[in-house]
C-alpha cells in the first residue's frame, strides 16, 4: 500500500515543491521508513541512521524547489540519503579516530570476535544479525549497491543513475558483493546449516 | 586482455540478471543448459541464491516518521540585529576603547609654533633657539675649529718628541757600529794567520798521507804484477815443456816408423836375393 503511494506521489511532491508544509510532511511519512532502513543497513547503527535520515529530509526540504523532473524523485532522494550517509560516516570516522586509538579499535574487535558468552552466542545465531554484520564487512561500493538492490528494490538503471556509473558496473559490484558475502556467511555455522538444509 | 575482461564482465552481469530474473526466456534457457553442463557454475549459482535467501532474513525496522514543524515567525530582522548596526557598533566600541585607553595613559597632542607634539604624560618644551640650517652650520664650524686646533697641537707635540727620539737613536747606533767595526778589524788579522797555518798543516798532512798511501799502493801493485807474471811464466813454461815433449814423442814415433820401414825393406831385399840365388 505504502509502495503504491510512494510510486504515485507526484501530486504530493508537486505541492511540497510549492511550499505546502502538509504535503511535505506527507512526503516524509511516505519515505521516512525507506530512508531510515537504508541508512540503518548502511551504518548498522540506529543513532547514525536517525541522524542521516533527518539530515536527508532537511536537505530534501531545502532543495526540493531545484528538482526539475518529479519522476526522478526516487533517485534524487537516494542520492541525498547516500551523500548524507557518507558524510556522517566521515564525521563518525574522524570522531572515533580522535577518541579511540587504532590499537583500542583492533583490541575491541578482537575481543568481540573471541568473547563467547552464552548470550552473545545466542545473538550470533540469529541469522539477521549475522547478515547485518556480514553486510558491514563489505566495501562501501558493494554494500551500497547490495542494499539498494536487495532491500530498496531499485532497478539497475536507477542504481546506475544514483551512483553515476554504468549498469554493468552496478551488476559487477553486486556480483562481487554477493560472492564476498557468500564467503563471509560460509564461515557462520547458522548459514551453513540453513544452506545445507535447504539443499 | 581487454577482450577477456569484457567477456568476464558480461558473464558476471548475466549471472546477476539470471539471479534477479531480468533475462529474456531464451537467455534463461541458455543459462540453465550451461548450468546442467557445468557443475561448478551450478554450485556458484546455488551459493549466490542461498546468500540472497539469507539476505532476506534481514527485515525492515519500523520507525514512526517525525513531523517537521516549520518556524512560522516573521523573518524580518530588527534594526538592532541587522548586520549594518553590528558593524557600526563594533567600530564605535573600538574607537571608545582607544579613547579611554588614551585618557588613562595621559595621551597628549599639542600644536605649538615650533610644530605638532605627540606623547604620553606632560610634553617638555622645545629649545628656544631655532634649529635653522645656518645655525647648524655655525655650530658645526665652531666645533670643527676647536677640534682642529686641539688636533694640530697634539700633532706638533708628537712630531717634536719623535724627532728628538730619532736623533738619540741615530747617535747610539753610530757608536755601536764603530765599536763593532773596530773589534772586527782587530780580530780579522789573527784569524787569517790562524787560518793560513791551519791550511798549511792540513796540506802537509794530506800530501804525506797521499805519498804514504801511494807508495803502499804501488808496492801492492808491483807485488801483484810480479806474482801474476810469475804465474804466467810458470804456466807458459809448462806449456812449452809439454809442447817439446809432444814434439820429441812425435820424432821418436817417426824414427820408429822409419826403422820399421827399413826393416821391412831389408827383409824384402833379403827375400828377393834369396829367391834369385835359388
Amino acid at each position: 500500500m505504502l509502495d503504491i503511494a510512494m510510486n504515485h506521489s507526484e501530486n504530493i511532491i508537486d505541492r511540497a515543491k510549492l511550499g505546502d508544509k502538509g504535503a511535505f510532511n506527507k512526503l516524509v511519512s511516505l519515505w521516512h521508513k525507506r530512508i531510515y532502513n537504508f541508512s540503518l543497513k548502511y551504518f548498522n547503527d540506529h543513532d547514525l541512521a536517525i541522524e542521516a535520515t533527518q539530515k536527508t529530509f532537511i536537505k530534501v526540504f531545502d532543495h526540493l524547489g531545484q528538482l526539475k523532473e518529479i519522476e526522478k524523485f526516487k533517485s534524487w532522494i537516494y542520492v541525498i540519503a547516500l551523500n548524507q550517509c557518507r558524510e556522517e560516516d566521515r564525521k563518525f570516522g574522524r570522531l572515533s579516530k580522535m577518541f579511540v586509538s587504532s590499537d583500542e579499535v583492533s583490541e575491541a574487535k578482537h575481543k568481540q570476535e573471541h568473547t563467547s558468552s552464552p548470550e552473545s552466542d545466542y545473538v550470533k545465531t540469529e541469522m539477521s544479525d549475522i547478515v547485518t554484520e556480514a553486510i558491514n564487512e563489505l566495501g562501501e561500493e558493494q554494500k551500497t549497491v547490495l542494499i539498494m538492490k536487495e532491500y530498496e528494490g531499485l532497478k539497475f538503471r536507477e542504481i546506475a543513475e544514483i551512483l553515476n556509473v554504468s549498469e554493468n558496473t552496478v551488476k559487477s559490484r553486486l556480483y562481487y558483493g554477493l560472492s564476498r558475502l557468500k564467503k563471509i556467511l560460509e564461515k557462520s555455522r547458522a548459514f551453513n546449516e540453513s544452506y545445507h538444509d535447504g539443499k | 586482455m581487454n577482450h577477456t575482461m569484457m567477456e568476464n564482465k558480461i558473464d558476471e552481469a548475466k549471472i546477476i540478471d539470471y539471479l534477479y530474473g531480468e533475462l529474456p526466456k531464451e537467455e534463461i534457457i541458455k543459462i540453465e543448459n550451461q548450468l546442467k553442463e557445468n557443475p561448478e557454475l551450478k554450485l556458484e549459482m546455488e551459493g549466490m541464491q542461498a546468500t540472497r535467501d539469507a539476505l532476506g532474513s534481514l527485515e525492515d525496522k519500523e520507525m514512526i516518521p517525525p513531523t517537521f514543524v516549520f518556524d512560522q515567525r516573521d523573518k524580518s530582522i530588527s534594526f538592532f540585529r541587522s548586520d549594518a548596526f553590528r558593524w557600526v557598533g563594533s567600530i564605535a566600541a573600538g574607537l571608545t576603547l582607544l579613547l579611554v585607553s588614551a585618557a588613562l595613559l595621559n595621551f597628549n597632542v599639542s600644536n605649538t609654533d615650533q610644530g605638532l607634539q605627540i606623547g604620553f604624560g606632560e610634553l617638555a618644551p622645545l629649545p628656544e633657539e631655532e634649529l635653522s640650517k645656518e645655525n647648524v652650520k655655525t655650530w658645526m664650524a665652531e666645533a670643527m675649529g676647536e677640534y682642529e686646533t686641539a688636533t694640530d697641537q697634539k700633532i706638533a707635540a708628537v712630531q717634536s718628541k719623535l724627532t728628538s727620539e730619532m736623533e738619540n737613536q741615530d747617535q747610539k747606533n753610530i757608536a755601536l757600529m764603530s765599536t763593532m767595526m773596530k773589534s772586527h778589524a782587530a780580530g780579522t788579522g789573527q784569524l787569517m794567520q790562524q787560518y793560513v797555518m791551519q791550511l798549511n798543516d792540513d796540506n802537509k798532512e794530506i800530501i804525506q798521507n797521499f805519498f804514504t798511501v801511494s807508495s803502499e799502493k804501488q808496492k801492492k801493485y808491483v807485488k801483484t804484477v810480479m806474482a801474476d807474471f810469475n804465474e804466467f811464466y810458470q804456466n807458459q813454461r809448462n806449456y812449452d815443456m809439454r809442447l817439446i815433449e809432444t814434439s820429441l814423442g812425435k820424432i821418436q814415433n817417426n824414427q820408429d816408423v822409419k826403422q820399421l820401414e827399413q826393416d821391412q825393406l831389408l827383409a824384402s831385399l833379403y827375400d828377393m836375393v834369396k829367391t834369385q840365388s835359388k
